[in-house]
């Protein structure tokens, strides 16, 4: 969480994870080659060139699968959060190895010649209606184009400038890069290849996806399913007092498909939105963390009572009025303008902490 | 409402890890480490054999026999040992080959690229890498086989013969199609396995007595083709001389 904006806010756990990401980087591109001049046997192995452009080409969509699953995996558990804290840099990371991948396939297969290194690459062929003629080279090119876009805008900075909305929506053109990548593959190396590991290697990669996807997807769906209908209703019963654990969110559905994160804390219980205002983390999943509401994303935190980030930040909520009777808590499904203040309602018999 | 949230600490990457991230953390880094480490390790052991394809970039030799330059620049030794010639890079050595009229005594220097039997030469980039001896010690003409049909794999002489490994399939097409576009001679795998790395011969493609491809032709490069044409026997060079509509793809 930032007032201003600096290239990374590094903190230990960003560091770590670097560490550990270069150390799996370097690890599998170290074995790939060590294996490759390894086999068949020496003196008949692959070209150096060729084994770098491989090497690079699998660990970048190793890369994305894993930067694939993180997304549902820490919709399904809290503890892959850690996974999901710095996935930014992971995605840059599989970026510049991507593109490493590019520039070597380029410059051997495209350079040296009588053409233009990418018009020979990219349109030395266009036999587009047939398996074998296709020329798989320009769907990884799309690809890798969608992939600089969203490396470029990963920072916070264009976050705020094209907004959440924008910026999400622009992010989840990953997934028509993932096709097309699984496309380039299949269209393009694995025709050279007899052995069944790579295809059947990549067939593994994208069920896996699928099924984190798809269980994390029915996980949305039976939060939905328990939706309330707040059509023309001015107070809506939402939970039991009794049900709301103190400095905990709960997350409340309306059938209109918004959300409600109601919060607990200091003997008071307040509502906001439940998207985050940052990268639409469900903060009805989070925790008060220094009387703060905090994003189990990215731990953008804000006050309960004015859904406000605390100075110097600037982000804001919509919070909604909430009022108890008896145990009940019952929350107006209106929204007020975001950063406008809503009195706690206080739960009878519990005292302020200050 | 949703399941009453747990009470166990939620991580927040600014705040100190809770224990029962840093148990997960724990097993779960190593273990992806160690999937990393297979995965590298059974996509690469997976490879197929790019074949016992040579290029001794590292040692300039000299040949010497005779240098002709129709259909394609070659040097036949004494012996009938038959090297194509080349230039460094994806070029033909067409220019710097006619130093005359065929057949022509020469001496020929460069770095050799060899594969089951088919040779090349390419130039080393000296001004006087092929010099003129004298008169031919006999001149070759081609012995011809008749018809024949080969099936196999177009590639570019240079590549498969060992300047790329593989060079030949799907993922070097563009770089095949960019070498025979330069002038580096079109060759035929003739295998009825396209991943056969040792292919039962080598041939020189020529079309219609040229080795320029048409762009045709050029999309079937890299990719399965059933060829009928004539075939002939240049010193220990196998060639076959097709006309375009006899070149044809597989399924």
């Amino acid at each position: 969480m930032t007032a201003t904006y600096k290239l990374v806010q590094w903190n230990r756990h960003k560091r770590v994870y670097d560490v550990a990401l270069t150390l799996a980087c370097t690890g599998y591109l170290a074995t790939f080659v060590a294996v490759g001049l390894a086999m068949p046997e020496p003196g008949r192995t692959v070209g150096t060139e060729v084994l770098a452009m491989r090497a690079l080409g699998t660990l970048a969509i190793v890369l994305l699968h894993l930067i694939l699953i993180i997304g549902p995996a820490a919709r399904l558990t809290t503890l892959a959060a850690p996974l999901l804290y710095n996935r930014r840099h992971l995605g840059v990371t599989f970026f510049l190895v991507a593109l490493l991948h590019a520039i070597i396939a380029l410059g051997f297969y495209g350079g040296f010649g009588v053409r233009n290194p990418i018009s020979s690459v990219l349109a030395g062929y266009a036999s587009y209606g047939s398996a074998s003629g296709f020329p798989f080279e320009v769907l990884g090119f799309a690809a890798l184009l969608i992939f600089f876009v969203m490396a470029a805008t990963s920072h916070d900075f264009w976050l705020a400038i094209l907004g959440a909305r924008f910026w999400k929506t622009l992010h989840m053109l990953v997934y028509v890069a993932y096709a097309l990548v699984i496309a380039h593959v299949a269209l393009g190396p694995l025709q050279s290849e007899p052995s069944p590991v790579h295809g059947v290697l990549l067939i593994l990669g994208v069920v896996t996806i699928g099924t984190f996807h798809i269980a994390a997807g029915i996980k949305e769906l039976r939060t939905d399913s328990s939706a309330i209908d707040a059509d023309d209703q001015q107070w809506i019963d939402v939970a039991d007092v009794g049900d709301l654990d103190d400095n905990t969110a709960s997350v409340v559905c309306l059938r209109s498909e918004e959300r409600i994160a109601l919060v607990r804390h200091d003997g008071s219980i307040s509502a906001v939105s439940n998207v985050c205002a940052h990268q639409g983390g469900p903060l009805g999943e989070g925790r008060v963390i220094d009387g703060c509401l905090t994003c189990p994303w990215h731990g953008y935190q804000y006050r309960p009572a004015d859904g406000q980030s605390p100075p110097p930040y600037t982000e804001r909520l919509a919070t909604y009025a909430v009022r108890i009777e008896g145990t009940r808590v019952m929350v107006n499904p209106k929204p007020n303008a975001p950063g406008t203040r809503v009195e706690p309602a206080r739960i009878a018999g519990s005292k302020e902490s200050s | 409402m949703n399941e009453r949230t747990e009470q166990d600490p939620m991580y927040v990457g600014y705040l100190p890890l809770p224990t029962r991230h840093r148990v997960f953390l724990a097993l779960l880094i190593p273990a992806l480490m160690l999937a990393l480490i297979g995965t590298a390790t059974l996509i690469a052991a997976g490879q197929r054999d790019p074949g016992p394809a040579m290029w001794n970039a590292s040692e300039e030799r000299a040949w010497s026999g005779t240098l002709i330059t129709t259909p394609y620049p070659m040097l036949i030794e004494d012996d009938g040992t038959t090297h194509l010639i080349v230039e460094m890079g994806k070029r033909g050595a067409h220019e710097r080959s006619t130093l005359g009229p065929d057949p022509r005594a020469a001496e020929v220097h460069g770095y050799e690229l060899r594969r089951s039997g088919r040779r090349i030469i390419e130039l080393a980039p000296d001004a006087d890498a092929i010099t003129i001896t004298g008169p031919p010690a006999r001149a070759h003409t081609p012995n011809e086989l008749g018809p024949g049909t080969v099936r196999g794999e177009i590639v570019d002489g240079k590549c498969f013969l060992g300047a790329m490994k593989p060079g030949d399939g799907k993922a070097h097409k563009s770089c095949a199609i960019l070498c025979i576009q330069g002038g580096l001679p079109p060759m035929v795998a003739v295998r009825d396995d396209p991943f056969d790395p040792t292919p039962d011969e080598i041939l020189l493609l020529l079309v219609d007595g040229s080795p320029t491809l048409s762009p045709e032709l050029l999309e079937l490069v890299a990719s399965p083709v059933e060829i009928f044409g004539t075939r002939s026997r240049l010193g220990t060079l196998g060639t076959i001389d097709a006309s375009p509509n006899d070149i044809r793809p597989l399924p």
